[in-house]
């Protein structure tokens, strides 16, 4: 496992995709940078009524909005850098020089999973961290449970892995992970709308067929508003976007070991 | 001790459903021994690289048996301690070499300082300490295939499996190749070679299996090999005496002053022959089996077996 973990981040550095994210970081600090005067107008806007606690009481759901998109654009980022990773690990002349090691298929695979998942999420949370630090102290909202939305993302980001894991095991292409993925994302934006589509069919298979794919299908749209209201102590109503995409992902890393344990390379 | 073992191995490749199945391996029965040098020739699509795939478990076993180090292909540990140069390898390209040698050896269960101690006498044995710290991708053909030797032996295995080891590569990179070769059958380790290079498997095979269409049709020591069935080269004093051989004995293919070369029905007929020779008083310099090249051989075997549909 760290031999895989090193090599994953041995490739990060050399691919030099950090420089994308860093760059990202760097246009959001300048956009936190532009907002410095906002919490000065707010006050001023208040008539001197809001104070610290007051402030913190506005801004904080904002905040945590801002930083729920935020984080779903770096977790954009880390699907398009690590969708080629497997199906270049398995590219005739590598794949033979892994699998010829002492190391069983599913130890290899989960292995380069759980590297592609900590190295390309934590540098998405870290960069996602590093704003916020930077946000928190200029306008003076920090707040610990933020930390709770990081945490969603970085299972959003394993859902994501499943997908592109099953597609790079599948059809071996770094372009057809990146579309499955598309698909996916597609798929659960679509139905989101699942009560509306439904009211709208006015069919019971259609019905049926809608509400089936929707507890099928990740909701990582409402994991985003989930992790919006843990960062904010909102009462979450329903988990269920949460365990039901974590349950869609076990499944696809099921089916991805299975299908590289019958492979032949 | 036995190394490998393989037990009418049978592999066949499932394709699309108008392709049909391709044959790769047809009941492929042999066996490698400890210290042993051993070469698998057959031409392109002759089933060599299959071979050694199903061997390391990187490709699935259809029907028939498999063993190394007397455990199955599919038992990560069966490769604990065999190491593999695959045909045209496409290292990690964001590795240094001494990164990959590194990679191969952590994967291997080695630790830090073992990896460091034995890279150094590795880079040093495939002559590549010099560009040790280069990425992989400024490397030329030859030296990634010495660096790929040099990550095959990390983990001191037993048996290394050489694929085409120098397929591709200039003349002084197949002698470095080959160099380092002889130094790695020289620790006493087995060497399982696959080439179609005759020339290079003939300098340092023990032992040679010629594949053609999936079927092992000569295995033998390349003398074994190389020796042309019943037919033997005396050397005497022949002058101009006259030799007859009866037909049921055989013929002679050649005769010169100093030099006979005959067919014989049965290699005991040899003894006829010496007798014919001996009552003559002509003296005798020499009995000796008529040998050809590997070559030769190859050709001859390749072109005998009969052609199968899978």
């Amino acid at each position: 496992m760290s031999a895989l973990l090193r090599d994953t981040v041995a490739e990060l550095i050399n691919r030099k995709i950090f420089i994308v994210f860093l760059v990202i970081t760097l246009l959001l600090l300048l956009m936190v940078y532009l907002s410095w005067g906002i919490r000065e107008d707010f006050t001023a806007r208040s008539g001197g009524e809001f104070g610290a606690e007051e402030l913190l009481g506005s801004l904080a759901p904002w905040v945590a909005e801002v930083f729920s998109r935020v984080m779903s654009v770096y977790i954009f980022f880390a699907v398009l850098a690590a969708a080629g990773l497997l199906p270049r690990m398995l590219e005739k002349g590598r794949a033979e020089f892994l699998l010829s090691q002492p190391v069983s298929r599913t130890q290899l695979l989960l292995g380069k999973i759980l590297s592609i998942w900590l190295v390309y999420g934590l540098m998405a949370v870290i960069c996602g961290l590093i704003v916020y630090g930077v946000t928190a102290a200029v306008h003076g909202v920090f707040d610990t449970r933020i930390i709770l939305l990081f945490a969603v993302y970085m299972l959003e980001f394993l859902i994501w892995v499943s997908v592109i894991a099953l597609a790079g095991i599948l059809f071996g292409s770094a372009a057809w992970s990146m579309t499955a993925a598309f698909t996916v994302w597609l798929a659960q934006y679509l139905l989101s709308y699942h009560e509306g589509i439904t009211q709208l069919a006015s069919n019971r298979f259609v019905d049926y067929a809608v509400e089936s794919l929707y507890y099928v299908i990740p909701k990582t749209g409402e994991m985003g508003d989930l992790a919006v209201r843990l960062a904010i102590g909102r009462p979450v109503h329903s988990w269920l976007p949460l365990w039901s995409s974590l349950l869609f992902a076990l499944v696809l890393f099921y089916f991805a070991i299975w299908s590289f344990r019958r492979r032949d390379y | 001790m036995r190394i490998i073992e393989t037990h009418h191995l049978t592999k066949i490749y499932t394709t699309g459903l108008r392709k049909g199945n391709v044959l790769a391996l047809d009941s492929v029965s042999l066996n490698i021994d400890q210290g042993e040098v051993f070469g698998l020739l057959g031409p392109n699509g002759a089933g060599k690289t299959t071979l050694v795939k199903t061997v390391l478990g990187i490709t699935s076993v259809t029907a028939g048996e498999v063993l190394v180090h007397g455990l199955p292909p599919d038992d990560p540990a069966s490769r604990q301690r065999t190491g593999f140069l695959p045909e045209n390898p496409r290292f990690p390209d964001h590795l240094t070499g001494r990164g990959l040698i590194r990679l191969s050896g952590r994967l291997s269960g080695m630790s830090h300082g073992d990896i460091e101690k034995r890279e150094i006498v590795l880079l040093e044995l495939v002559g590549m300490s010099r560009w040790a710290d280069t990425k992989i991708r400024k490397y030329s053909k030859g030296m990634t295939q010495r660096i790929g030797l040099a990550q095959a032996l990390i983990s001191d295995p037993d048996v290394i499996f050489l694929d085409e080891p120098t397929e591709g590569i200039d003349p002084i990179g197949k002698i470095e190749v080959r160099e380092a070769l002889k130094r790695i059958r020289d620790e006493g380790k087995t060497v399982f070679l696959n080439s179609h290079l005759l020339g290079e498997v003939e300098m340092v095979a023990d032992r040679v299996a010629i594949l053609s269409r999936g079927k092992l049709i000569r295995i033998g020591t390349v003398d074994e090999l190389t020796v042309r069935e019943n037919q033997y080269e005396i050397e005497a004093d022949i002058g101009n005496e006259r030799i007859e051989v009866p037909e049921n004995i055989g013929k002679i293919v050649i005769i010169k002053s100093k030099r006979m070369t005959v067919t014989l029905e049965k290699p005991e007929h040899v003894n006829f022959i010496i007798d014919q020779l001996r009552l003559r008083r002509v003296r005798i310099w020499s009995v000796k089996p008529v040998r050809q090249s590997l070559e030769r051989s190859f050709l001859d075997a390749v072109t005998e077996s009969p052609e199968d549909t899978a």
